[in-house]
């Protein structure tokens, strides 16, 4: 923490003034220090609605710290018909991320110029408490990474640590974060019940320098990925959104070797590889704001059956045929999914959706929903 | 209610392309909100009303194009502005005031008079236009633009035109390049500028398909995110039908 320079990253942090004397809100005023003002409720220049390219830009720049009124859980978004969906309940402590791809879906579905981060934690703990009895012994997946990065802002909130010592009371569950960051060391040395797994969105460092912006280079993902598994955190990969560019074999291949060199499959229990898809509407904004100078606003894209813009479909599989062979060839016994894909390609390029492959099986079971009155989806934006 | 009145009104310089509602000249606060009637029409001041329901009152829904020039029109009258509810007024309309709108009602301004009546017939919403508001300069556009209004496209037709045209303006091409080169489809001309590997790609595996008999005939075709291929077979009778269902079954002996 000591050499990120946390002040010059953010204009403006503004904290309700209800929140003021929580630990988050404490830390952040000890941090920031001229750049903190207070509010009552929402900021006054809060602008809600769709944003502007600009305005989307400024949101990731400013801070809103609040307490979040509704309730934190909610079903993951993949599970739509035609989809094969990798269940899980996302909780969502903030609101927008510090980060910039310019694929991110983020940009169609912000409504806020302030990145949000709720304070009250505690809540959504107690959320995941009352539907413990029924739920202690199931495979519970929780996931925090889903609109806002899991670990970016972490070592200025510190909820890594209260999520890992609440699920060390529920071994039988599973808690992931999901980052695009190389911050792992504020968690590193928690007592955990294995049942912690560190994600990396991954990508060439081709594509990490032109399309995404603010987030760490390759090698230090990898780096962070290490710590982790060297203290015995379970660790992911997803290779998502491959990127088509002319040189994409080598950059890809070097992926997936330097992914070899430092892993073994028994290190990863799965990993997982998707295409670029977008929905239609978020086309606007990229351009916008990245004009045709990436290679997400220049890609060939063409609406697939779920309404979102895709690859064509051969150059899909011939993406994540290359991927897999490549894993395969290191090790046979590298395990890789599809993630947002529709049951054909699944079919195509692993002989079978993942239902019915052995070795995925697990990951696909659909969960039992928790008796408690826990609503899906619950929606504040 | 109606008066003649002498006074010398303001006048908001807005005239929409269907009737206004009311055939008296109305004023708010020394402003003719339909001004650009005839001079000699009964007026009625309406100083007391909400000017933002007011002018829902005066011209009800509006096409986008007719907003744009309306909220033209208002901006240029700071003392009507001050007074307006913009969210409200928007609201009005079914939209959502956003800054994405404002910019797309400021680019729609400066396009040429043919796009905007082509955009007011074919009822274009505000999404079918938003691609334009990624355009720094949309002067280079005007030209474009009335290519379009000229082919007479459909709304879908035009949508799709429009996304594929900016594209391709900001990827560099010219105004010139993007042209119709004939009378066929200048949607596909610009689909093969705008995706030219995948076009490639295409042509490339339909060179490689089987070998059909000559009783059928195979088209490849994309949709969406797929290639698909059509087949057309022409027969006689269930008897031919069958036949030729049989030698499709090996086509590499017909
Ligand atoms: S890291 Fe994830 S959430 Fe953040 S900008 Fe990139 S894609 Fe969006």
């Amino acid at each position: 923490m000591a050499d990120i320079s946390w002040s010059d990253r953010f204009a403006k942090v503004l904290i309700d003034r209800k929140v003021a004397q929580t630990d988050v809100a404490l830390r952040f005023a000890d941090i920031f220090k001229d750049k903190v003002e207070f509010c009552e409720g929402d900021p006054k220049d809060i602008q809600r609605g769709v944003l502007s390219g600009e305005q989307f830009t400024q949101s990731k720049k400013q801070i809103h710290l609040t307490e979040f009124a509704g309730s934190f859980f909610k079903k993951c978004p993949g599970f739509h018909k035609g989809l094969a969906c990798c269940n899980y309940y996302v909780l969502n402590l903030g609101f927008q991320c510090d980060m910039d791809c310019s694929y991110c879906y983020l940009q169609s579905f912000i409504n806020s110029n302030y990145l949000t981060i709720y304070t009250n934690i505690d809540k959504a703990l107690d959320e995941l408490r009352s539907f413990s009895d029924s739920m202690k012994d199931s495979p519970v997946r929780v996931g925090t990474g889903e609109v806002i990065d899991s670990l970016s802002l972490d070592p200025l909130t510190l909820y890594s640590r209260k999520l890992i010592e609440f699920f060390n009371d529920y071994p039988k569950w599973k808690l992931e974060f999901k980052t695009k960051s190389a911050l792992v060391d504020q968690f590193l040395d928690c007592e955990h019940a294995g049942n912690v797994i560190v994600s990396w969105s991954i990508n060439p460092q081709y594509i990490i320098e032109r399309e995404e912006h603010g987030t760490a280079s390759f090698t230090e993902r990898i780096q962070a990925a290490l710590k982790c598994k060297d203290k015995g955190y379970l660790v992911s990969f997803h290779i998502d959104p491959m990127i088509w560019h002319p040189e994409w074999k080598n950059n890809y291949a070097v992926l997936v070797d330097e992914i070899c060199k430092n892993f073994t499959p028994s290190d990863i229990p799965v990993l997982s590889v998707g295409a670029l898809r977008f929905q239609p509407q978020q086309k606007n904004i990229m351009r916008e704001r990245f004009a045709m100078d990436s290679l997400v606003t220049q890609a060939e894209t063409f609406v697939g059956k779920d309404g979102k813009l895709r690859y064509d479909f051969e150059l899909r599989k011939e993406m994540f045929d290359f991927v897999m062979t490549r894993f395969k060839s290191h090790d046979p016994a590298w395990k890789i999914f599809m993630c947002m894909e529709t049951p054909e390609t699944w079919n195509g390029t692993l002989g079978s959706s993942p239902h019915r492959q052995s070795d995925l099986k697990e990951f696909f079971k659909p969960l039992k929903k928790p008796d408690s009155d826990i609503r899906y989806p619950i929606s504040d934006i | 209610m109606f008066e003649n009145m002498d006074s010398k009104s303001l006048c908001l310089e807005f005239r929409p392309r269907k009737a206004c509602f009311s055939k008296a000249q109305v004023l708010w606060r020394g402003f003719a909100l339909n001004g650009l009637l005839s001079a000699t029409q009964p007026q009625v001041d309406l100083s007391q009303e909400d000017l933002t329901e007011l002018l829902f009152d005066l011209y009800g829904t509006l096409e986008l194009v007719e907003l744009s020039e309306l909220y033209q029109a208002v901006l240029k009258e700071p003392s009507l502005q001050q007074k307006i509810d913009w969210p409200q007024f928007f609201r009005n309309q079914g939209l959502q005031y956003n800054m994405r709108l404002v910019d797309l009602l400021k680019v729609l301004t400066d396009l040429p008079t043919t796009f905007k009546n082509w955009a007011f017939e074919k009822k274009v919403s505000a999404n079918d236009l938003m691609p334009l508001i990624s355009l720094k300069d949309p002067s280079g556009f005007t030209q474009i633009c009335e290519v379009i209004a000229e082919r007479r496209l459909t709304r879908s037709e035009g949508k799709k035109a429009i996304d594929l045209l900016v594209d391709l303006f900001l990827m560099g091409k010219t105004a010139r390049e993007l042209m119709p080169l004939d009378e066929s489809s200048w949607i596909d001309q610009l689909s093969s500028l705008r995706y030219p590997q995948t076009k490639k790609r295409d042509q490339q595996q339909a060179n490689t398909q089987n070998q059909w008999p000559d009783f059928v005939q195979v088209q490849s075709l994309r949709q969406g995110d797929r290639r698909i291929h059509r087949m057309q077979i022409h027969y006689f009778d269930d008897s031919d039908l069958s036949e030729k269902l049989r030698r499709l079954k090996t086509p590499m002996e017909s």
